[in-house]
């Protein structure tokens, strides 16, 4: 009991020890009164990111892009040839494995969508102000690896991260009010994605987005996708490029 | 009695009737103040519920205008409330001025002649008695308030004052001692026709288009459909378009003509919505036998008034075809995406099996994590 009581009253003392010795030192390096956040970071060494000792938990890598998304092109029935989407999505993975400051393992999901219109042809083949539409909702289950060794331990900015998975496609199409057909079209996805780590650049406002929302890493994201439909889906596969924004938290 | 004396009676029997009048100007509605000895504004309230057979909301009593046919063919239904408490001015008379006066001034005479030019609306009835003290609601006749300016300025608009007067014996030539002022708006305007941009073709949902004008705030459409049939809304099948007939004369549609939404002659489809809307939507399976529809749009204002027919435009009633017809041309035409993909009637992969993989697939994956989690440990 006696002996727990020492240790508690040790312990409060080396806390206040070390608070005492922690602001004096931000005394001396940091102007009185300053509320730039950044410059704190940068002048204290307790509070440089590659020093901090206390990083929020990460769990999820959630990325927001869109592009263009071309359908059925050079095919007799592109209809929709003057129609590149676009197409937007939202992928949420969590990490199944990180190798600190090298890479993350991840698995889960996404989901997007992409809406088409063209005039609809009459029995002279002219075009009628009647619209034909298809609609594709695509989603995703995927496994992916991000390696972000460059911008951890070199200092460059460039995370690299591929991704394979199998998406399904929900596709629904109508003419005028007619619903004329709607299905799922089934295959596998590819994607190669560069990224720009957006921390690297503002180490001092990444470190306040953690604190301040748990997000540990921000990075702008360009990707290709080659998504490949089985022969008896809808062809509404292709080779796509996207863009977005992409967190880790 | 002396001189001095019985002018001091005068004095005070003037101090006594005068004074409550001077009073009454200072705090009466009734605009400017004449010579004439005042009426009383009673503080009574009168509140518009209806015009034309229209029901007027809180919002609208004071904004919104009454048409010149909802006008000259209706009448408006008040609300007095707040009647003074008192059984001795039983009698409520409407009167409405075209000249300078102001009708609660002076008696009955002094009313009708002169500049106060004065016009009682509550003709039908000699006045009309109030049987609630407190609130009492009435119609009031106000074709003459329309007619009156149709005849005097033709198209004019703006705020009327009508003279609600409370008085103690039924057309009586007593001057008023309780009345009220009482402004409607009268909007004798018609908006500009509509300005056709799209008249569209196709099979199931044709496409007209129009500019409003900036007064509207409603609008009709009126398809003369009288070279074919009209199928019911309810059961409309699909019409067989490429044999109808291509004549885009209307009996009924004309350009500049005037638009009369009650008269509905068979062959003649009208459809009203109070939006501002500047497009419709036609299913030609509404349609049989017409390839040609002949259409025109009117605009509505707020006050009700209908503008003339917009100019004539046919819509095409034809058979299209969209993307998925191409597809199963270009595939044969057996053509249909089988896994996991449906066309009407065709076997789907139930739609939860399809949801259910990718979440049982995500949590594998966070066993599989938890899994790493425990042996890292």
């Amino acid at each position: 009991m006696s002996v727990s009581r020492i240790s508690v009253l040790a312990s409060i003392g080396i806390v206040i020890a070390a608070l005492g010795s922690s602001s004096s030192a931000a005394a001396q390096e940091v102007r009185p009164g300053t509320t730039n956040t950044q410059e704190q970071s940068q002048l204290d060494p307790l509070l440089k990111p590659a020093h901090r000792k206390i990083e929020s938990p990460e769990r999820f890598v959630l990325e927001l892009k869109g592009g263009p998304y071309r359908v059925f092109a050079d095919t007799a029935y592109d209809v929709f040839a003057s129609d590149s989407g676009p197409s937007f999505g939202a992928q949420l993975e969590g990490i199944l494995f990180r190798l600190p400051r090298v890479l993350y393992i991840t698995g889960g999901g996404g989901i997007g969508y992409a809406g088409y219109d063209a005039k609809a042809l009459n029995e002279r083949m002219e075009e009628a102000t009647e619209e034909t539409t298809l609609s594709l909702v695509p989603m995703n289950v995927a496994a992916s690896v991000r390696v972000d060794v460059l911008p951890r331990r070199l200092g460059i900015p460039v995370i690299f991260a591929a991704r394979v998975g199998w998406r399904w496609t929900h596709w629904d199409t109508n003419t005028g009010k007619l619903n004329d057909a709607a299905g799922w079209s089934i295959g596998p996805m590819f994607t190669g994605q560069v990224a720009l780590d957006l921390d690297s650049f503002e180490p001092g406002g990444a470190r306040k987005l953690d604190e301040e929302w748990g997000i540990n890493h921000t990075f702008l994201l360009g990707e290709v996708t080659h998504y490949a439909t089985t022969d008896k889906s809808l062809p509404v596969g292709g080779t796509t490029w996207s863009i977005g924004l992409g967190v880790a938290f | 009695m002396t001189r001095k004396c019985a002018y001091l009676l005068w004095l005070a029997a003037l101090i006594v009737i005068g004074g409550p009048r001077a009073s009454a100007q200072t705090a009466g509605t009734g605009g400017s103040v004449s010579s004439a000895p005042a009426a009383e504004d009673g503080n009574f309230n009168v509140d518009l519920i209806k015009a034309g057979g229209k029901d007027f909301n809180p919002q609208e009593r004071t904004g919104r205008p009454i048409g010149l046919e909802a006008c000259i063919e209706g009448s408006i239904e008040v609300t007095l409330s707040q009647l003074p408490n008192s059984a001795a001015y039983p009698y409520l008379e409407v009167w409405y001025s075209t000249g300078s006066g102001n009708c609660q001034m002076g008696d009955r005479a002094t009313r009708t002649a002169g500049s106060q030019n004065c016009t009682k609306l509550t003709h039908d009835k000699e006045s009309e008695q109030i049987n609630s003290y407190r609130t009492f609601n009435t119609e009031v006749r106000i074709e003459p308030v329309c007619r009156l300016n149709e005849e005097q300025t033709e198209g004019a608009e703006g705020p009327q004052t009508l003279y609600f007067l409370l008085l103690q014996s039924k057309g009586s030539a007593e001057q008023a001692q309780f009345y009220r002022a009482f402004t409607i708006r009268i909007d004798t305007h018609a908006p500009t026709p509509p300005k056709i941009t799209l008249a569209g073709s196709g099979q199931t949902d044709i496409k007209l288009e129009w500019e409003l004008p900036v007064s509207s705030t409603n609008f009709w459409v009126a398809a003369d459909y009288s070279n074919g049939a009209l199928s019911s809304d309810g059961d409309a099948g699909m019409s067989d378009a490429s044999v109808g007939s291509n004549d885009c004369n209307s009996n009924y549609l004309r350009a500049g003509d005037k638009f009369d939404p009650d008269a509905r002659p068979t062959g003649l489809y009208v459809r009203n919505t109070e939006s501002i809307s500047t497009s419709w939507s036609f299913d030609g399976a509404l349609f049989q036998g017409v390839k040609k529809v002949p259409v025109v749009v009117v605009a509505e204002d707020l006050a009700g008034n209908l503008s003339r027919q917009s100019e004539v435009r046919c819509i095409t009633v034809e058979p299209t075809t969209g993307f998925w017809e191409r597809y199963k041309a270009a595939n044969g035409s057996d053509a249909e995406p089988g896994c996991a993909c449906s066309a009407p009637g065709a076997p789907t992969r139930s739609r939860n099996t399809v949801l259910a993989t990718p979440v049982a697939l995500l949590l594998v994956g966070a066993c599989v994590r938890r899994r790493i989690r425990r042996r890292a440990r």
